[in-house]
């Protein structure tokens, strides 16, 4: 245990040191504890470049969807609701009808079964704090339980279609 | 005099997009004597079939300047990238009576007139102005590949198991290829609507 708290405390120097100026101009942090301010970060520098990577192609960079094909994750009111719903869907994907703002969507989105626990939830916390204006983090642990249940859904899903 | 003419020459050369493609030099006969004549590469005859069902041929881009590309409306790479592109594309020009757009599917098995109908409509575009066609498969490989000069063709290796560039191709009057941009990035695709403004002026200074 003492290892990685070491590395804590050197990461969170390192980061006190270069992320100053940021941390002055983002009040919308200050409400958050030290720790969790600096884990938060980490989240979302990882979660950008891993959304950038796989979501952005059809969300696009800026969250904001294209036309009535890709929903909006900006200002979406899906994704506050539909927590588990959308974590699933970055490893199995999503089909069918969906309605977002009040658009009905319908554009298969594909599976991604290689994408990890720990990228799953680096990639929500930047959704959600970024596009949905919930500050939080989506940890790992929370991933795991969600991913427990949609597993569970797909296998019963299969199960149903092949009785 | 040998000046002005360099800076003349010069300003023609920035005015004037490129012709690319291969060129043969052929010899004609012209008014009884035999003269040199320049063959460009063009866009070979086609027909295929757009979002509201109707043939789509070489006749329909007589007197317009257009922009091609290849896409499928399943693939999750890069075509929802260039399809916002084209849109800026679209919107700048979607009144111009003398621009068209042209996009192909390259999955024509999956793409049919209905698939590319919805499509078309959820992306809020007209076909008065933008055409997305379908047809035979080897067809639109071959016009992609020999007449565009884009790479377009299936590989089970990549993501949605097409591999295909993402370029867009601007075509002339005459149908020659005078630009190729990368529809992924925004500056490109600055670049080719400035060159359309060039190459409409081009004609309509002719």
């Amino acid at each position: 245990m003492r290892k990685p708290l070491s590395l804590f405390l050197l990461i969170y120097l390192v980061s006190m040191l270069s992320s100053c100026d940021q941390d002055s101009k983002s009040d919308r942090f200050d409400h958050l504890d030290f720790r969790t301010k600096i884990r938060l970060r980490q989240y979302l520098g990882e979660g950008k470049r891993l959304y950038d990577l796989h979501c952005a192609n059809c969300h696009q960079v800026d969250g904001q969807g294209l036309a009535r094909l890709y929903p909006p994750l900006k200002g979406s009111d899906y994704l506050l609701p539909n927590k588990q719903k959308v974590i699933c869907g970055m490893r199995y994907g999503q089909k069918g009808e969906l309605m977002v703002n009040g658009i009905l969507f319908n554009q298969e989105m594909p599976p991604n079964p290689t994408i990890t626990d720990l990228e799953i939830a680096e990639i929500a916390t930047y959704v959600y704090t970024e596009f949905a204006d919930s500050i939080q983090i989506v940890t790992i642990h929370e991933v795991e339980a969600i991913m427990r249940l949609c597993a569970q859904d797909t296998l019963s899903n299969a199960t149903l279609k092949n009785p | 005099m040998l000046i002005g003419i360099i800076l003349v020459s010069c300003s023609q050369n920035e005015s004037r997009l490129p012709i690319l493609g291969r060129k043969e030099i052929k010899s004609v006969t012209f008014d009884g004597k035999i003269k040199a004549d320049t063959i460009y590469h063009t866009i070979r005859d086609f027909s295929f079939t757009d979002q509201d069902g109707v043939t789509i041929s070489q006749d329909i881009f007589k007197d317009k300047i257009y922009v091609a590309d290849f896409f499928f409306t399943t693939c999750p790479t890069i075509c929802p990238i260039m399809k916002r592109q084209m849109l800026r594309v679209y919107e700048k020009y979607k009144d111009n009576p003398d621009v068209l757009i042209l996009s192909h599917t390259i999955d024509p098995d999956y793409d049919s007139v209905e698939v590319l109908h919805e499509f078309a409509d959820r992306l809020g575009v007209s076909s008065k102005t933008w055409h997305f066609v379908t047809g035979n498969k080897d067809s639109i490989y071959d016009i992609g590949q020999n007449s565009y000069m884009v790479t377009a063709r299936q590989d089970p290796d990549e993501p949605g198991g097409y591999l295909h560039s993402g370029a867009f191709l601007l075509i002339d009057k005459d149908r020659r290829v005078r630009g190729i941009y990368d529809g992924t990035i925004e500056e490109k695709v600055d670049l080719l609507m400035k060159d359309m403004d060039k190459l409409l002026k081009e004609y309509a200074g002719e």
